[in-house]
Order: C-alpha cells, then structure tokens, then sequence
C-alpha cells in the first residue's frame, strides 16, 4: 500500500487526526533520528529529540509553507535546532569530531527523497568530501554543533580568522556547486 | 565593519556562525542591501540542504509507540486544559492559547458508559493509608516477576517533584507514587482512566502527603490494551463534579504500554 500523500497527512494533522502523525512519524522517524544523534551523539538524547520534533509538528503543522521549501528539509531543520538546544543546556559537553558517522542505511534517503532530491544530495555528499578537511570540519562544527567562529577558534585552537577564512571559503565551493546542482528538486509528493 | 568584512561573513551568517556581537552588525548592514540579502538567501538555501548530507541511522522501533503514548498523555492534560477554559468562560474570561484541545464526542462517551459501569462497579483503590502495605507487596511482587512492564509517572507541569511508577502484568496494576504536593483538608487526589477509544472516566479518590510513598492499586478490569493512560488529579474530596472530566489540576499521567 503506498504511503498517504504528504500534505493530506499535514490536513489530517490540523484535524487533530492522531493517526496521521503516527503515520508520518512512520515515515520520517529514521531520518529525524538520524539528524539529532548527528548533532548529539547520543541515542537516548536522539530519541527525545526525535520526539520532540514530531510534537513540535503536531503543535505547529500549521506553519509549514509548501511555497517556501521541501517538507523534509523543514522537519529536519526543527530537529536539528531542538538537538542543539539539547547541546546548549548541556553546557556544550565537548564535539567528537573524531566521530565516524557511518551511513548505516543510505536507503532510508532514498525512499523519502524523489530523484531530483537524491542527486542533490549526493551531490552535496560529492562536494563536502572533496572539501579539504579542514573546511568541512569546520562547516559541520557550526552546523551539526551550533558553535559560533568564537567556539570553533577556542575549540580547535586556531585563530579567529582562520576559522573565518575556513567557512568561507569552504562555504563558496558549497555554493559553486549548488549552482551546478538542480535546483529546488521536487521532494515532496 | 566595512563592507568588504560585511561580504565575506555572509556565508558564515548563512551558517549560523556568527558571535552575537559581529550578528548585530552584520543584520544592521543587511537591513538596507537588497543586493545582500539575495546573497544570504542563496547561502542559507544551501545550508538548508546540508541537512540531507546526515549518515542515515534507523530509529529504535518503539518510538511509535512511545509517541501515542505522549499523544495520549497529551490528551488527559488537554482535557484538562478544555476544563479549566471552560470555567474562564463561565467567568466571562477569554480562553488565552487554546491550541489541541480534544473535546470527546457524546456519542463516544454513551458507547463507552456500559463499559465503563463495570469498571466503576469494580473500582477500589487500596491506599496505603487505608491497607497498610499491601498495594505496596502487590507492587513488589509484580516487580519481581518477569511479564511486568514499568512505566515512569510522567509530572505535569508545577508537579515536577512528584515521581514513582505503575507496574502492571496485565491483571493487576499498582502506582507508587513520591513527592505528591499538599492539598487542604476538603481534597483529595482522584485517579482517572484515559480510554484507547477516546474519553476519561474518574475513578475512586485517596489521600496521600508530600513526605511519604503512597501506593495505590488501580483496578484494570480490562486488558491493558484499553487504556490509553492513567492519570491523577487534585479534587474535592467527593471527587470531580464532572466524572467524565478533572476539574482540578492533573499531577501526573501514566501512559499505559501495549
């Protein structure tokens, strides 16, 4: 049975139709989970985060604006900025950047992303590794961490304009890219 | 900060990386640059899409579940919420944030009332107070054996320093419970059955005091899979007016685990 088109689950939900969170939480729960433990690193915290980000939907469906952007990209952004909140209370315990954050199903992107969505993110994929390390790691500290210039400079004991100099100028690669890429892919149903 | 720095911090702001002090500036400079800000649209249109580049990792199956049980503690507190807006209205006050309040439907509540006769007919909470340790045995003795599940009680909020368990084989249920708030001389706690079809039923009420635990068995007389939740409120001592609705403030919720 194929999956009930997003934006009649989102109706649903305005309804206070319970089932269609459950039903989309069905759908997107991997992926949701999959950005709160990028940025926390830890499963129990992931889970509630997770959680938290699906509440938060069924509180504020009403503020999701098609015209605006990719469903997915929306939900993963509301979680992504719980999950740092969660990293913030916790008086910043130290990154691991050492971390190997292995893709233990690439399929769970592929079922939720339509062609377009996937090329560009594997194009996204292609481009950040070919960013020297030193630029895609501070690019992920500021993004998956939520830390500041000021932060990466004290974390990684490198000179302010350094860092800057780093995002900067890994950030306009991301952008020559982008350029390249298709844009505005069509995720969504 | 001229406006060569002004530039080059663009995809840093796109990013989130700016400190508060250089934020200020920049959004300043930004208010009045079109030119600018169709820049910063570009970048943070990318680092929208940075968020697909994530390792994928499943989720651990029970967060469905886990999440109708929120939902279902949600709605014990909703209703609660419905209550306490109602009294405001009688008071010609207006309700203020009604967001996700679930009023039951009639029709649910009639289907629902033969049922819920057999559970009020068989409705006895044992306090510690009035049976002296033996809802606490009853908890004991379910926690040693294997079939138990345990729930955590979940506060709400104002009530974050009441915390305890029900433990449950399916046939019987007890709730202990700590650090339960003070309530005068004419109230009462009152315990309160969520239903997976929809509506409350108030059930019997017990007294119980800050310092000591308090146990209380509840009386499932059907499978656990009919409950939604368990909930707890602060009642006149009669109990709420309403049995199908608290009228007083809900202390804590148990959703129950299928």
């Amino acid at each position: 049975m194929s999956p009930t088109p997003l934006m009649e689950l989102l109706r649903r939900i305005q309804s206070d139709d319970q089932d269609a969170l459950v039903e989309l939480h069905a759908q997107f729960a991997n992926l949701v989970f999959s950005v709160a433990y990028r940025v926390l690193n830890d499963q129990m915290a992931a889970e509630e985060v997770t959680q938290d980000t699906f509440l938060r939907l069924w509180d504020k469906s009403h503020t999701y604006d098609p015209e605006k952007g990719q469903f997915i990209v929306w939900l993963l952004t509301i979680t992504r900025r719980l999950a740092i909140d969660v990293l913030r209370q916790r008086s910043r315990q130290e990154p691991r950047t050492d971390m190997l954050f292995i893709d233990e199903n690439p399929q769970l992107w592929e079922n939720i992303l339509s062609t377009g969505g996937n090329d560009l993110r594997r194009t996204m994929l292609m481009v950040l590794k070919q960013l020297p390390p030193e630029q895609s790691s501070v690019i992920n500290l500021a993004y998956f961490q939520g830390m500041s210039h000021s932060d990466i400079s004290a974390y990684l004991q490198l000179p302010l304009g350094t860092v800057k100099t780093r995002i900067r100028q890994g950030m306009q690669k991301l952008r020559a890219a982008w350029l390249e890429a298709p844009v505005n892919p069509k995720i969504d149903d | 900060m001229n406006r060569e720095t002004f530039e080059e911090l663009i995809p840093a702001y796109a990013l989130g990386a700016l400190d508060a002090d250089e934020l200020a500036e920049f959004e300043a400079f930004l208010a009045d640059d079109p030119e600018a800000q169709r820049l910063v649209a570009e970048f943070q249109a990318i680092t929208d899409q940075l968020v697909l580049t994530t390792p994928a990792r499943p989720a651990p199956a029970h967060l469905q579940n886990d999440l109708r049980h929120r939902l279902a503690a949600q709605n014990v507190s909703d209703t609660h919420q419905v209550t306490l807006i109602d009294s405001a209205r009688r008071d010609a006050a207006q309700p203020q944030n009604l967001t996700k309040a679930h009023v039951l439907p009639m029709p649910a509540l009639i289907g629902l009332a033969a049922v819920l006769a057999v559970v009020i007919g068989a409705a006895l909470i044992l306090t510690r107070g009035q049976q002296p340790s033996s809802a606490r045995d009853i908890f004991d003795q379910l926690a040693g054996k294997p079939d138990t599940v345990r729930v955590a009680l979940a506060p709400q909020p104002g009530y974050e320093n009441v915390d305890g368990e029900l433990a449950t084989d399916g046939e019987q249920a007890v709730i202990c419970m700590n650090g339960m708030p003070a309530i005068s001389a004419d109230q009462a706690f009152q315990l309160w059955f969520a239903y997976a079809e929809g509506g409350l039923q108030g059930s019997d009420t017990f007294q119980s005091t800050q310092s000591d635990e308090t146990c209380v068995i509840v009386p499932v007389e059907e499978a656990n899979a009919d409950y939604q939740a368990f909930a707890v409120s602060i009642e006149p001592s009669t109990g709420s007016p309403r049995n199908d609705q608290p009228s007083g403030e809900v202390v804590f919720v148990v959703p129950v685990v299928q």
